[in-house]
């Protein structure tokens, strides 16, 4: 390793811990600021995210159309009752047959997977661009509902 | 000379970027915190650590290029270090089928894309020809010269 690396190594671990140690301290001390330690709560995250107990209550509400984000054949496997597959990545071609349903649902759910499965958000913001207004996250998604003992099919 | 300027010329754009860029995630560490969590990449334990970190990176390696005074080599390495993730991770993203917002850019960020991956192989080789020019101790470099 030249000379020119070497210090070169040094200063970029300088500047990291610089700039982590500014980074907490402001982040402790700004309204703004996070909690590094904990994760977020999931309405910090995202206001459209509900958790499982909020779920059921729209489920037995019957008002609420549930859209399942994960390709057809993990849909297959298992989903929430009456739960319409719609896979993010097929949004445009399943928006024509799937819009007049869409519109007509008082609450739109979106979920998928659950935990990392970041498809129930991707189909939602499209949601959200395309018009439709009332529109859920269930964050917990399938394995949550599942765990919970929800409706299934 | 001209050397000398091509480089004053390449920190300037390569820090005035990561400055905004970093910038905007500070005001607004959730929304990055959201993005990362699209991105399924980092676990989730670590997702605030990230969201109030990196930004910070950004900024202080940024605007360290910028003023070309102290640590500009650990700086565009740092800048580089960030430019290599953030193209990895849009390769593996867009690998998976996912497009989630970009988060580079804060709330201001579009979705990740061809052209947000060929923007950030942009700043990647940007970032790589300055440190290499750093490291070799070319034009430009802190103490060498005028800039």
């Amino acid at each position: 390793m030249t000379p020119a690396v070497r210090h070169g190594l040094s200063e970029t671990l300088l500047v990291l811990a610089a700039a982590s140690a500014l980074g907490l301290a402001v982040n402790a001390l700004s309204p703004a600021g996070i909690s590094v330690t904990h994760p977020l709560a999931l309405k910090d995250l995202d206001p459209r995210y509900i958790t499982v107990e909020e779920t059921r209550v729209l489920f037995d509400s019957g008002q609420c159309v549930f859209l399942d984000a994960r390709k057809p054949d993990e849909y297959a496997k298992g989903h929430i009752a009456g739960a319409i597959n719609y896979p993010a990545d097929q949004f445009v071609a399943l928006y024509a047959k799937l819009d007049a349903i869409l519109m007509a649902a008082p609450v739109l759910a979106v979920y998928c997977g659950g935990g990392d499965c970041a498809l129930s958000h991707l189909l939602a913001d499209r949601l959200g661009e395309a018009g439709y207004k009332r529109v859920k996250i269930f964050h917990g998604g399938w394995q949550e509902w599942k765990a919970h003992g929800g409706p299934a099919e | 000379m001209k050397s000398k300027w091509l480089s004053l010329l390449g920190r300037l754009l390569i820090g005035g970027l990561f400055v905004a860029a970093g910038g905007l995630k500070i005001i607004d560490p959730k929304s990055f915190a959201r993005a990362i969590v699209d991105y399924q990449l980092v676990p989730s334990a670590l997702v605030p650590l990230s969201a109030v970190l990196i930004p910070w990176w950004e900024t202080v390696a940024g605007a360290l290029v910028i003023a070309g005074w102290r640590w500009r080599t650990g700086a565009l390495a740092v800048l580089t270090l960030l430019s290599a993730i953030f193209v990895g991770a849009t390769c593996i993203t867009l690998l998976r089928g996912l497009s989630p917002t970009c988060g580079c850019f804060g709330m201001l960020s579009e979705r990740v894309g061809p052209m947000s991956l060929l923007l950030e192989l942009g700043v990647l080789l940007l970032s790589a020809s300055l440190l290499r020019a750093e490291l070799r101790g070319e034009p430009g470099k802190a103490g060498s010269s005028s800039v």
